[in-house]
C-alpha cells in the first residue's frame, strides 16, 4: 500500500542534489535505506531490519565514499581531504554500529536512524552538495558523469 | 445563455481589423478588440493559475488533515505504550536485581563458611605427615624388635608389613585430600570474587539504571500529561489550520466572482463593438451611449481590479501566516517527546541508551547465575570425592586399629619378652585412634560444607512467582524489555514524521504563496485596459458632452451596484473587509496556545466562512 505524505520521512528532492548524476544515485539508495528503516520503526519492527540495514551501510560506505573520491579527486576539489575525514568518521560510526550488533546490542535502532538523518542532513545536503558548487564553478555543466568506470558498474 | 470566452473570442477575432483595412474600422472599435482580447486572456491565464494553487490548497489540507490524524494516533500510542504491561516488566526487573542481591550475599556466605570449613580440613589434617613418619618409626621398631626377639617373635613380621602400606595410604589419601582443598578454596575465591563483583558492579549499578529508566519513564509519563493535552490542541491546530486553508482554497474559488466581473465587462464592451458595427455610422466616433457604457465598464473594472487586489493581498498573507504557524505547530511536536530542535530526539536516545544498559546487565546477571551454579556443583563434586578419601582413610585407621590390638594380645602372650612391642603396639593403637578423631573432624567438616555448598546453589535458583525457572523469567523480562523499546522507536518514528511533514508543509505553502503571479498580472493588465479605455473616452468626447455623460454613467454605475453580481460582491465584501477584526477558529475557542494567542488574523477565511454558511454565494460562483 502506497505510505501518504506524512509518513515519509527520507524522500531525496532536488534540494538534495549534489548535481552529479552517479553521486545523487548513490545518495537515492541512502534515502531508500533510511526510508525503509524507518518504515519498518514506525511499525516497530526496526530490530528485524537492523542487521539488513547496518550491512547495507557498510557495503554502501565502501563503494560509495570511494566514488564520491575518485570525483573529487578528479576534478581537484580543494576539500577531498577534510571531506575524506567525514568519509572515514562516518564509516567508523557504521562498523561501530556494527560491531555493537554482533555483540549482542539490538536496542539500537533509534540511534541508527538517528545516525542516518544526521549523514543525510549534515554530510549530504551540507558537504556534498559543495562539490557540485564547485563543479559549477569550474564551468563544468553539473550533471555530468565523472565516473571513467561508471560503464562497468 | 452568455457566450463563452471562447466563442467571443472567435467573434472578436472575426470583427478584427485587416491591414485592407474596411473604411468604417476605427481606432476605438481596434482599442476595443485590444481591451477584449487582454481582458479575456487575463481571465484565462487567471483562472489557470488558481486551479492550480486551489488544487495546491486542496492537497495541504488534505496534508494538514493527515498529520491532525497522525497526531491524534501518536497520542493514542503514547498513552499505551506504558502500560501496566510496562510497569510488571520493570517491576519484575527490580524485584529480580534485588532478589539476585540477597542471594547473592547468601551464596557469598555460603562459600565464606565452605573457606573456613576447608580451612579447619587442612589443620585437622595438618599432623598427618608427622603420623605417617611415626607409623613408619614404629614399624622400623618392630622389625628391630622382633629381630632380636628371633623365632618367637616371627609372628610380629607381618606387623610391619601391613602397617606400613597403610601407613603410606593414609598419607596418599591425606594428601589428596589437601589437594582438595586446595582447588576448592581455589574455586571458592574466584566465585567469591566473581560474587562481590557481581553485587559490587552489577547488582549495585542495576538499581540505579532502573531508577533512571523509571526516572526516565516517569518524565516521558510526565510529559505525556502535558502530551495528553497538547498534542490533542496540537491535533486541533492542525485540523484548525486544515479549515484556514480550507477558506483560502474558498477564497480561489471566490476569484471566479472577479472573472465574472471581468467576464461582464467583456461582454458589454463586446456587445458596445458589435453596435458599432452594425450601424455603420460614424466610424470615427464613438456613440454616446457608448461612452455612458465604456464609462460604466471602466468603474466596473478598476472596482475589480481593487477587489481583486484586496484578495490578493489577504490570501498572501494568509497563506504566510499559515505557513508560520504550521511551522511552529512542526516545532513544538517535536517539542511533545523530546527536547527540542537542539537535541532532537536525544529524550528517545538516552531512553534507548538504559534499555542497552540494562539487557547488558541481565545478560551479565545471568552469565554471573550460570557461573555461581557452576562453582556449586564443582563444589558438589569435590566434597563427593573428598567425602569417599575420608571413608578410605576411616577403613585405613580401624585396619590400623585391628592390627595394633592383635599385636598387643600376641605380645602379651610371649610375656616378658614381648613387653617393647606391646608398647609399639599400644602406641600404633593410640595413633590410629588420635587419627580417627581427626578423620571424624574432616568428615563432619564435609558434611556441613556439603550444606553450605548446598546454599550457594540455592543462591542461584531464582524461583519466579509464576514458578518458571530463573532463565525463563529472566527471558520474559528480556522480552518486556525489548518490547518497550519497539514502542520507544515506534514513537520515535512517528514523531519525527509529524515534526517533517509538518516542515514540508510549511515549506510548500511557503512556496505557493511566494509564486502567486496572478496579482500583478492582474493589475498590470486592468490599467492597460483601463488606460486604454480612458483614452477611448478621452478622444470620443464632445466639448460639450462630459457632464451628460459623466452623470449617466453615474446612474449606471448606481444601477449596477445594485443589479450586478450583488449576493456576490456582498460576499467578497464581506470576506475582504473582515480582514481586520476576524478569527481563525470559527466556531471554536481557542485552545489558550500560542497559534490562538497570535495575534495575527486569519481572517478573510473565517469572514468567507461565516459568509458561506447559508450558502448564498448566488449561482455564479464556480467551485472546484
Amino acid at each position: 500500500m502506497q505510505r501518504n505524505f506524512v509518513q515519509s520521512l527520507f524522500e531525496w528532492t532536488t534540494d538534495c542534489a549534489v548535481g552529479v548524476r552517479e553521486i545523487d544515485l548513490e545518495h537515492q539508495q541512502l534515502f531508500a535505506l533510511a526510508e525503509a528503516m524507518h518504515g519498518a520503526m514506525r511499525e516497530g519492527k526496526g530490530k528485524s531490519v537492523l542487521n539488513g540495514t547496518l550491512a547495507a551501510l557498510v557495503a554502501y560506505v565502501g563503494e560509495h565514499f570511494a566514488h564520491e573520491e575518485e570525483v573529487m579527486h578528479r576534478i581537484d576539489y580543494p576539500d577531498l581531504i577534510p571531506h575524506r575525514r567525514q568519509h572515514a568518521a562516518l564509516t567508523g560510526r557504521v562498523l561501530a554500529l556494527q560491531n555493537r550488533l554482533a555483540a549482542g546490542e539490538i536496542t539500537m535502532t533509534i540511534e541508527t536512524l538517528r545516525f542516518m538523518m544526521e549523514w543525510i542532513e549534515c554530510h549530504i545536503v551540507g558537504s556534498d552538495r559543495q562539490i557540485g558548487i564547485y563543479v559549477e564553478s569550474r564551468g563544468t555543466p553539473r550533471r555530468t558523469a565523472f565516473f571513467p568506470s561508471s560503464k562497468g558498474r | 445563455m452568455q457566450a463563452g470566452p471562447g466563442a467571443r473570442r472567435r467573434a472578436v477575432a472575426a470583427r478584427r481589423p485587416s491591414k485592407a483595412g474596411d473604411e468604417w474600422e476605427s481606432a476605438w472599435t481596434i482599442g476595443l478588440d485590444r481591451v477584449v482580447r487582454d481582458l479575456e486572456e487575463l481571465n484565462g491565464s487567471t483562472e489557470r493559475d488558481f486551479l492550480a494553487v486551489g488544487e495546491r490548497l486542496m492537497e495541504f489540507r488534505s496534508t494538514a488533515r493527515q498529520i491532525s490524524q497522525a497526531m491524534a494516533a501518536l497520542t493514542e500510542l503514547l498513552s499505551s505504550a506504558h502500560d501496566s504491561h510496562t510497569s510488571d516488566a520493570l517491576r519484575g526487573v527490580l524485584e529480580y536485581a534485588r532478589e539476585l542481591d540477597v542471594r547473592s550475599v547468601r551464596s557469598s556466605e555460603a562459600l565464606a563458611k565452605v573457606c573456613g570449613l576447608s580451612s579447619q580440613i587442612r589443620h585437622s589434617l595438618s599432623g598427618l605427615r608427622e603420623l605417617v613418619q611415626v607409623f613408619r618409626t614404629l614399624c622400623t621398631l618392630t622389625r628391630i624388635e622382633t629381630s632380636r626377639l628371633g623365632a618367637s617373635g616371627a609372628d610380629f613380621g607381618d606387623l610391619t608389613a601391613e602397617v606400613k602400606p597403610l601407613s603410606e595410604s593414609i598419607q596418599a589419601t591425606g594428601e589428596g585430600l589437601l589437594a582438595a582443598c586446595a582447588q576448592l578454596d581455589l574455586g571458592v575465591q574466584a566465585a567469591q570474587s566473581n560474587g562481590q563483583e557481581l553485587r559490587d558492579r552489577h547488582l549495585s549499578e542495576l538499581p540505579v539504571l532502573m531508577a533512571s529508566l523509571i526516572d526516565g519513564l516517569q518524565a516521558f509519563q510526565d510529559r505525556q500529561q502535558l502530551a495528553m493535552a497538547g498534542s490533542g490542541r496540537h491535533a486541533a491546530q492542525y485540523e484548525a489550520l486544515s479549515q484556514a486553508l480550507e477558506g483560502v482554497v474558498r477564497a480561489v474559488q471566490c476569484h471566479d466572482l472577479t472573472r465574472q466581473q471581468i467576464e461582464h465587462v467583456v461582454q458589454a464592451l463586446s456587445q458596445l463593438r458589435a453596435s458599432g458595427t452594425q450601424r455603420g455610422a460614424d466610424p470615427g466616433g464613438l456613440p454616446a451611449e457608448g461612452r455612458a457604457i465604456l464609462s460604466v465598464q471602466l468603474s466596473q473594472l478598476a472596482r475589480a481590479t481593487a477587489m481583486f487586489a484586496s484578495s490578493m493581498d489577504s490570501m498572501e498573507r494568509d497563506l504566510a501566516s499559515i505557513a508560520g504557524r504550521v511551522e511552529n505547530t512542526a516545532a513544538e511536536s517535536l517539542a511533545l517527546t523530546g527536547d527540542g530542535s537542539a537535541a532532537q530526539g536525544s529524550f528517545f536516545l538516552r531512553m534507548e541508551s538504559q534499555f542497552t544498559a540494562i539487557l547488558k546487565l541481565l545478560g551479565t546477571c545471568t552469565t554471573g547465575q550460570e557461573e555461581m551454579a557452576a562453582t556449586a556443583c564443582g563444589l558438589a563434586e569435590t566434597i563427593d570425592r573428598m567425602r569417599s578419601w575420608v571413608n578410605e582413610i576411616r577403613a585405613v585407621e580401624i585396619r590400623i586399629q585391628r592390627i595394633a590390638i592383635n599385636a598387643a594380645i600376641r605380645s602379651t602372650h610371649i610375656g616378658e619378652a614381648g613387653n617393647a612391642l606391646n608398647v609399639i603396639a599400644e602406641v600404633m593403637q593410640r595413633l590410629a585412634a588420635e587419627s580417627n578423631r581427626n578423620t571424624e573432624e574432616v568428615g563432619v567438616a564435609l558434611e556441613t560444607m556439603s550444606e553450605a555448598a548446598g546454599c550457594v546453589s540455592s543462591g542461584v535458583v531464582t524461583a519466579s512467582s509464576a514458578g518458571l525457572n530463573a532463565n525463563q523469567a529472566v527471558e520474559e523480562m528480556r522480552q518486556a524489555l525489548v518490547e518497550l523499546h519497539s514502542s520507544s522507536e515506534r514513537s520515535y518514528s512517528r514523531v519525527q514524521e509529524i515534526v517533517s511533514a509538518g516542515a514540508r508543509l510549511a515549506k510548500d505553502i511557503l512556496a505557493v504563496r511566494l509564486g502567486l503571479t496572478a496579482g500583478p498580472l492582474f493589475v498590470r493588465v486592468s490599467a492597460g485596459a483601463r488606460g486604454e479605455m480612458e483614452r477611448m473616452l478621452a478622444q470620443s468626447a464632445a466639448p460639450d458632452a462630459g457632464s451628460v455623460d459623466s452623470a449617466a454613467a453615474t446612474q449606471l454605475d448606481g444601477l449596477a451596484s445594485y443589479y450586478t453580481m450583488q449576493i456576490e460582491r456582498d460576499v467578497h465584501q464581506a470576506a475582504t473587509g473582515g480582514a481586520a477584526t476576524g478569527h481563525a477558529f470559527p466556531g471554536n475557542d481557542p485552545p489558550g496556545d500560542d497559534i490562538c494567542n497570535n495575534d495575527e488574523p486569519l481572517a478573510p477565511v473565517a469572514a468567507y466562512v461565516a459568509a458561506y454558511d447559508g450558502e448564498d454565494l448566488g449561482d455564479n460562483i464556480e467551485l472546484f
